[in-house]
């Protein structure tokens, strides 16, 4: 496989506008990787995902409707290529199970930062590059 | 009536016995059946004993007084065991007079009166026999008719006192042969009545009929075959059995009265004693209804009852029969009797059942008393339970609301507070990162701000989850546990199988008593190991939390308050709570919740 042209595209789904805000920042701040957009429920993120799929998407547990889990099932199923990855205010202790957290990880909110941005990316590549 | 007058009647009796005996033995007429003597005066006893036994009850003091004036007139009867001519006439004329009352009691049993128009008729031909043919005869007649029952001498009689001037023919021949007719047809009028009244009697009114009846019937056979004996074979045509009988029928009558007052007294005293039993048991008029037919052994009986009167209600009663439905008025089928009573509050019954029972209006006031009281304990309980209910729901109400207000309040701090706190995190070390390069001192210091941003957050999560924990809403009562199990500091484990999602109240309020619960055991129970949460449910929701530390005494629960807590949370939701733990044993908090 070759390295994707172009920068890592992000996309962050949370319904709360100040998180999407700092997402942007901290996406923005990163080398290599660029700001696709913010979503602010699963529909929205949905169809943003349908007009371009982003290499990667940060999606949090607690929305209204549609939950981050159910969003994710989805997310994977229409772009299995994509990295989703689960994010919570709450912690992941305290996370309902009967979504499937056991079967995604679920990562605290404020771990966000350009150097967790970077480590993710580079383990979902390397167990892409094994699966081949 | 009084002791003290009883007494004094019951001396009375005693006297008169005395006086009878000593007037038979002071004056023994000549040719004296001895054992006549005895029998007369035991029968002023048992006459005037079994008046009084009545006398003294309610529901049938006049038929006692009939009853011991008869006995009194009897006393003046026995006087025809003295060799007086004066006591002896005196006597013979006391025996008419005895006839007439000793009917009047039979047909008055049990209530003193002469309930209908036939028995009447036979006691007004009775007095008018005497009044017309006996009385005036009292001057003209040299010797008193013999045989006589109720005297004691056989022969050689004691002559008429009021004798004036010699007997004149037509007596004996015309008035003696006639009145004797008369007077048989009399008693024969009576056992018709009596035994009318017999056939149309109720079977509970048989049984304390019977005997009376039964008696009265020996009594007036005896009386007729008598007299008829006497007009047929003159002196030697009546033998000594029938003049026997003819005494002995007096005390069989004083006897059956006494066996149908003791039965009725039975029956009454135990049909009311089971109907007060049972009045406690029955949940509406139907039940109560039944429970009147069985206590009185009267199927068909009926119990009507209407409300108190409520603020808007006017005019005539609205009465219901036992099965509840509205009737104008209490139906009252042929043969049937009603008697109505009201309580303070207005409501009121009407009790309809065989008419034998009218004679005894006092028994049934106290059955329609009771039933009364029957009903309006049935309308206390009613009212109270749907009190008790409104309290309860409401409490559910407060609870949930309760409930309610605190999951708002977790979200709220959720959405708001620790949303931006968590934004502010990011951004932070954003800046950190930003600052590295140009200054370090810079830097470290927002890494510090980072740092305690965490810590705030942390707080906040932690207070959100005290006030509702998401996990509950989202998961239900087991994740929630577990959860909380993993925040204590002993080990805890859960045991939730097969306990799915219940109603929003009934898991918050079991999962805030097990976790006061959990306090517990981390702030009481030195020494604990591990703790133990089991949930079941079962048509109900039981729940218990268990550990293995030091327990306390539950004779001095002196953790109160938050028990006390714990068992209000659960009684808002209908449930219960028990607290057991002995020292050295650990404590166990078990608890069940009714579903559905």
């Amino acid at each position: 496989m070759t390295e994707k042209p172009g920068p890592v595209t992000v996309l962050a789904v949370d319904d709360h506008p100040r998180f999407l805000e700092a997402a942007r920042a901290v996406v923005e701040a990163t080398p290599g990787f660029a700001w696709a957009g913010g979503a602010s429920s699963g529909e929205e993120a949905l169809a943003s995902a349908a007009r371009g799929a982003p290499d990667v998407a940060l999606v949090d547990v607690n929305m209204p409707r549609m939950d981050g889990f159910e969003l994710t099932q989805r997310l994977h199923a229409s772009h299995p290529r994509m990295l989703v990855a689960l994010i919570s205010a709450q912690h992941p202790n305290e996370l309902r199970r009967a979504g499937g957290a056991d079967d995604h990880p679920v990562f605290a909110k404020e771990s966000l930062r350009p150097s967790w941005l970077r480590e993710l990316w580079r383990e979902h590549r390397g167990a892409s590059l094994e699966a081949k | 009536m009084s002791n003290r007058k009883l007494t004094a009647l019951g001396v009375l009796g005693l006297a008169l016995c005395a006086i009878s005996l000593a007037v038979a033995r002071a004056d023994p007429v000549p040719t004296a059946r001895a054992d006549h003597t005895t029998i007369s005066v035991l029968t002023i006893a048992a006459l005037l004993g079994v008046g009084l036994y009545a006398w003294n009850r309610g529901g049938e003091s006049r038929f006692g007084q009939v009853l011991f004036a008869t006995g009194i007139c009897w006393f003046f009867v026995t006087l025809s065991n003295s060799d007086s001519s004066l006591l002896y006439s005196v006597a013979r004329i006391a025996g008419w007079v005895f006839e007439v009352l000793l009917a009047y009691a039979l047909l008055s049993y049990p209530s003193g009166r002469l309930e209908s128009r036939s028995a009447r008729r036979v006691i007004v031909a009775g007095a008018l026999l005497i009044a017309l043919l006996y009385v005036p005869t009292i001057p003209l007649t040299g010797q008193y008719p013999l045989p006589a029952p109720f005297t004691s001498c056989t022969a050689h009689c004691p002559q008429n006192f009021f004798l004036v001037g010699s007997e004149p023919a037509f007596l004996p021949d015309l008035v003696k042969p006639l009145r004797d007719v008369l007077a048989i047809a009399i008693y024969l009028g009576a056992v018709l009545v009596l035994a009318g009244r017999l056939r149309r009697a109720g079977h509970n009114q048989r049984r304390t009929l019977t005997p009376v009846l039964g008696a009265a019937v020996l009594r007036f056979a005896a009386a007729i075959v008598y007299v008829a004996l006497r007009r047929a074979g003159a002196n030697g045509g009546v033998s000594e059995v029938a003049v026997l009988v003819a005494l002995l029928s007096v005390p069989a009558t004083a006897l059956g009265f006494l066996v149908g007052l003791v039965q009725w007294r039975v029956y009454s005293a135990a049909a009311l004693g089971r109907l007060t039993t049972g009045l406690g048991e029955t949940a509406d008029p139907r039940e109560l209804r039944e429970l009147l037919a069985s206590s009185l052994d009267e199927p068909a009986l009926e119990l009507f009852h209407s409300d108190p009167p409520g603020p808007r209600a006017g005019g005539n009663p609205r009465w219901l029969d036992s099965a509840g439905a509205a009737v104008a008025a209490p139906s009252l089928p042929p043969g049937t009797c009603l008697r109505e009573a009201a309580a303070e509050s207005g409501s009121r019954v009407a009790l309809v059942c065989e008419e034998g029972f009218g004679e005894r209006p006092e028994f049934l006031d106290s059955v329609c008393a009771c039933a009364l009281s029957g009903l309006e304990r049935q309308r206390l309980d009613a009212a109270l339970n749907s009190s008790l209910a409104d309290v309860a729901a409401s409490r559910k109400r407060l609870v949930g609301a309760a409930d309610s207000a605190r999951q708002k309040i977790e979200r709220d701090l959720h959405d708001g507070a620790q949303q931006q706190l968590v934004a502010l995190r990011v951004k932070l070390e954003l800046a950190r990162e930003a600052l590295e390069q140009e200054s370090a001192g810079g830097a470290e210091m927002v890494a510090g701000l980072g740092s305690e941003v965490e810590e705030i957050i942390d707080e906040v999560r932690s207070l959100a989850r005290g006030i509702y924990p998401a996990l509950l809403a989202s998961d239900g009562l087991g994740e929630a546990l577990r959860a909380a199990g993993q925040r204590s500091p002993v080990p805890v484990g859960v045991e939730a199988d097969g306990v799915g999602r219940l109603p929003s109240e009934t898991e918050s309020a079991v999962y805030f008593c097990c976790l006061e619960a959990l306090q517990n055991v981390a702030k009481h129970a030195a020494g604990a190991t591990r703790v133990e949460i089991e949930l079941s449910t079962d048509g109900e929701l039981r729940f218990a939390v268990g550990d293995d530390g030091c327990g306390f005494d539950a004779g001095q629960a002196g953790r109160g308050s938050g028990i006390t807590g714990m068992r209000d949370r659960v009684a808002a939701v209908g449930g219960e709570l028990w607290v057991e733990s002995a020292a050295g044993t650990g404590t166990r908090v078990r608890g069940r919740v009714p579903l559905g």
